[in-house]
């Protein structure tokens, strides 16, 4: 058999990884959220080498307006398939069937493919493939890709010789818009293949549309839209079309569709009738939060992480490399380098896995059965009382795995005022990497309280809300919200592979951080408090106070005294942890376990809490939580500001409220529980009285902007 | 100096020589991106977003 090409195209979320990896065998990753497949991945029929499938990004149409359909259509046109594999959601048919007339229009053979029988039959619903197939002119097969049903069907028509040979079918949209798609093939003709021709004239009448015409052809296309369009009562061309493609689909599947759930709600209806309700939405996203955080971090993490932080980290392996270097005779310094430094900076941080994993497991749980696409949805609502927008908070979820893709994410948002506002806000949500700080100082000064993580989490929401409300009120940041738009997936029982496979992505990439750029930091932490100045020249250090590193903390270490913790230690804490925010923790592993001060991890923790004291430590928490992020993220919110004057202005502010959040909850905590009152204590009273008074100050002036400006795709 | 001495200081130099090589490979694959992918645990969705932004115009 010749070589062959398949591409596999379909809306998002409509299974198309699922169907990749069941007909290629492959591990890609798959979740119940639209855009899984962002990038063109490519795979070989099982046991036939020499068909090549092609999954491509999940899209809505072929309109290239998101980089999905720029990656597709280019993809398409540019280096067109032998046959196209249209996978479509069946219990979404006609919404999905859209992009199918674009298809068309490209004249590349086809197979329609429709998923989620196994969904459809349950709703007692059938579509009857072999009609259809006759009306389309294509093959059509239903199948399950999660549960196998029909892959097997669909492999033969793959593997069949007629598949690449099956002629297009020729869609009419009637005698007005066929004259003008004629004219337009005439004015695009030299600039594209004459087999795309058609394809090509309908992408040519959309607004904007510029690919490889001169201006004379843009100014015809332009001239024959205006045409069209004073000629039909201003009725918009591109809604036309848009509205005849759906007429179309209504005759290719009527009477295909047998059996109806007309008037009866589906699974995910009646879920969402409690999950999304207007009352009862808030308090189960908080529920659900606190269970999550409060299980991973604290209950069943703890329980797991005492082992590896007390006994693994703490006595095996110490114990094994320190007998092995004095087996070997190793130098007394590279002694004190591998197990000072490297193993109890490393092990400090790898104490914290068994936490970092049980959360994962649950956050990639929650995302693979479609809960984490209602959380925008539910919080768009909340947001947008506040002046936010809902497309704000797609970053912040992104952002609680990682800043850096959650502040690039920001850039989905069109409206340049929010956009700027959501790079400032995301690194407000606790990342991966915060977590073993918040898991430390849960155990270290709260004894491992349950409200600890899901506080620190709420803690980073409740300060985005409330930086919203403070920068809407400067000129800069004020308007409307930007509207927001998003489909929700159906809930679906998540595989235990799909959610395995999550947790254990994210949870290596977090033992590979500690193994790398921790590793290196331990490193260079132990180098700056074994060497120092004593006695007026540059020595190993006796008195760790005249350390390098303990001067360079003594530098700064005067401006956090207002807010309870104002040691060299805590310090250099803050600042090696703009490496990573996993060095607050590995510091204190050096730190508090250097010069065999501790035996095991629950005697570095105690130091910790012994070090700061209760109120010192949620204090150095919020601060650090809150405060500026590590260098990567900084770097992606100068990419994404794209200049100095905002990118400093971001880190300012985000500096200056940290600072003033964990000032306020120093200063009252502490005059709450000691009655101690004076000067500084009036002094976080007039913020916390100035805070409100900037928010609900009357406003001289309200600019509206127009909420139709911003037009959203869905 | 020991022989055990030459033999992990060198092993030690060599992973970490290795480590600052693997980073700064990555950091030249994906100059879009300001973090390494290798220790992102988002990476994947980070592809999408480290690709220019479909949003500006980009001559289309």
């Amino acid at each position: 058999m010749n070589k062959q090409r398949f591409a596999l195209v379909g809306n998002p979320n409509s299974g198309k990884t699922t169907l990749f990896n069941a007909l290629t065998g492959s591990n890609q990753f798959i979740g119940n959220w639209p855009g899984v497949t962002v990038e063109k991945k490519s795979g070989h029929l099982i046991g036939h080498p020499e068909v090549e499938i092609l999954d491509l990004p999940g899209l809505y149409s072929l309109a290239a307006n998101s980089l999905e359909e720029i990656i597709a259509s280019k993809e398409l046109t540019q280096n067109p398939p032998d046959a196209i594999i249209n996978i479509v959601d069946g219990t979404n048919l006609e919404r999905n069937l859209y992009m199918t007339t674009q298809l068309f229009d490209l004249g590349i053979p086809l197979i329609l493919v429709i998923n989620m029988a196994d969904e459809l039959r349950q709703e007692g619903i059938s579509i009857d493939a072999d009609k259809l197939s006759e009306r389309i002119g294509y093959p059509v097969v239903a199948i399950s890709a999660l549960k196998g049903e029909n892959i097997d069907k669909l492999t033969e028509h793959l593997l069949s010789p007629e598949i690449t040979q099956n002629h297009p079918l020729k869609t009419d949209y009637g005698a007005d818009i066929e004259a003008v798609i004629a004219q337009a093939s005439g004015i695009i003709k030299p600039s594209f293949p004459e087999s795309q021709l058609r394809y090509w004239s309908f992408r040519s009448l959309e607004p904007g549309f510029k690919q490889n015409l001169d201006q004379a052809q843009q100014l015809e296309l332009q001239l024959l839209q205006e045409d069209y369009e004073s000629s039909h009562d201003g009725d918009d061309l591109e809604s036309t079309i848009a509205g005849l493609r759906y007429d179309k689909i209504d005759q290719l599947v009527s009477g295909t569709i047998h059996g109806s759930r007309k008037g009866e709600l589906s699974f995910s209806d009646r879920v969402d009738q409690i999950v999304t309700n207007r009352w009862l939405a808030l308090p189960i996203f908080v529920l659900v939060m606190v269970i999550v955080y409060g299980i991973s971090i604290t209950t069943l993490g703890t329980y797991l992480t005492d082992w590896t932080n007390e006994v693994l980290f703490g006595e095996i392996v110490p114990g094994f490399v320190s007998s092995l270097l004095e087996k070997m005779s190793v130098a007394e310094w590279l002694q004190s380098l591998i197990l000072d430094g490297i193993v109890a900076g490393v092990g400090a941080v790898l104490g914290f896995v068994p936490q970092m994993l049980v959360l994962f497991f649950m956050l990639a749980f929650l995302e693979a059965s479609g809960y984490m696409a209602r959380i925008a949805f539910i919080m768009d609502r909340a947001f947008r009382k506040w002046g936010l927008s809902g497309k704000s908070f797609i970053p912040l979820l992104v952002g609680s795995g990682c800043s850096v893709p959650g502040i690039m994410a920001s850039r989905t948002i069109e409206e340049e005022s929010d956009r700027r506002m959501t790079v400032i806000l995301t690194s407000f949500i606790p990342c991966g990497a915060k977590l073993p700080v918040i898991a430390l100082f849960a155990g270290a000064i709260a004894g491992d309280a349950l409200w600890v993580a899901p506080a620190a989490y709420f803690l980073g929401i409740a300060a985005v809300i409330l930086s919203g409300l403070i920068l809407k009120k400067t000129p800069r940041f004020k308007g409307e919200p930007s509207p927001f738009v998003m489909e929700l997936p159906p809930y679906r029982l998540p595989g235990l592979k799909t959610v395995l496979r999550s947790t254990w992505e994210r949870g290596w990439s977090f033992i590979k951080k500690a193994g790398t750029i921790i590793l290196l930091s331990s490193i260079v932490i132990w180098a700056l408090l074994r060497f120092g100045i004593e006695n007026g020249s540059l020595a190993t250090v006796e008195v760790l106070e005249n350390s390098f590193m303990a001067r360079l903390g003594s530098l700064i270490s005067w401006m956090f005294r207002p807010l309870g913790w104002d040691s060299w230690q805590a310090a250099v804490a803050t600042i090696t942890g703009l490496v990573a925010k996993e060095n607050v923790v590995n510091t204190f592993g050096i730190l508090f376990g250097y010069a065999e001060v501790s035996e095991s991890g629950t005697e570095i923790w105690a130091n910790v809490a012994q070090h700061f004291g209760v109120l010192g430590g949620f204090s150095f928490l919020i601060f650090n939580l809150l405060c500026i992020p590590c260098f990567a993220a900084i770097g992606a919110i100068k990419r994404e500001m794209n200049n100095a004057g905002w990118t400093w202005f971001a880190l300012i502010y985000q500096s200056v409220f940290a600072y003033a959040v964990s000032f306020v909850f120093y200063q009252i905590s502490n005059w709450a529980l000691t009655q101690q009152f004076g000067f500084i204590t009036i002094l976080a009273i007039l913020v916390v009285l100035g805070t409100i008074y900037f928010l609900v100050r009357p406003e001289k002036q309200k600019e509206v902007r127009n909420p139709h400006r911003n037009g959203v795709r869905a | 100096m020991t022989w055990g001495t030459f033999f992990v200081g060198a092993l030690l130099l060599i992973i970490v020589g290795l480590i600052i090589a693997s980073m700064v490979r990555q950091k030249k694959e994906n100059p879009e991106c300001p973090s390494a992918c290798y220790a992102c645990p988002m990476a994947r969705k980070c592809a999408r977003a480290a690709k220019p932004n479909p949003l500006k115009p980009q001559g289309q």
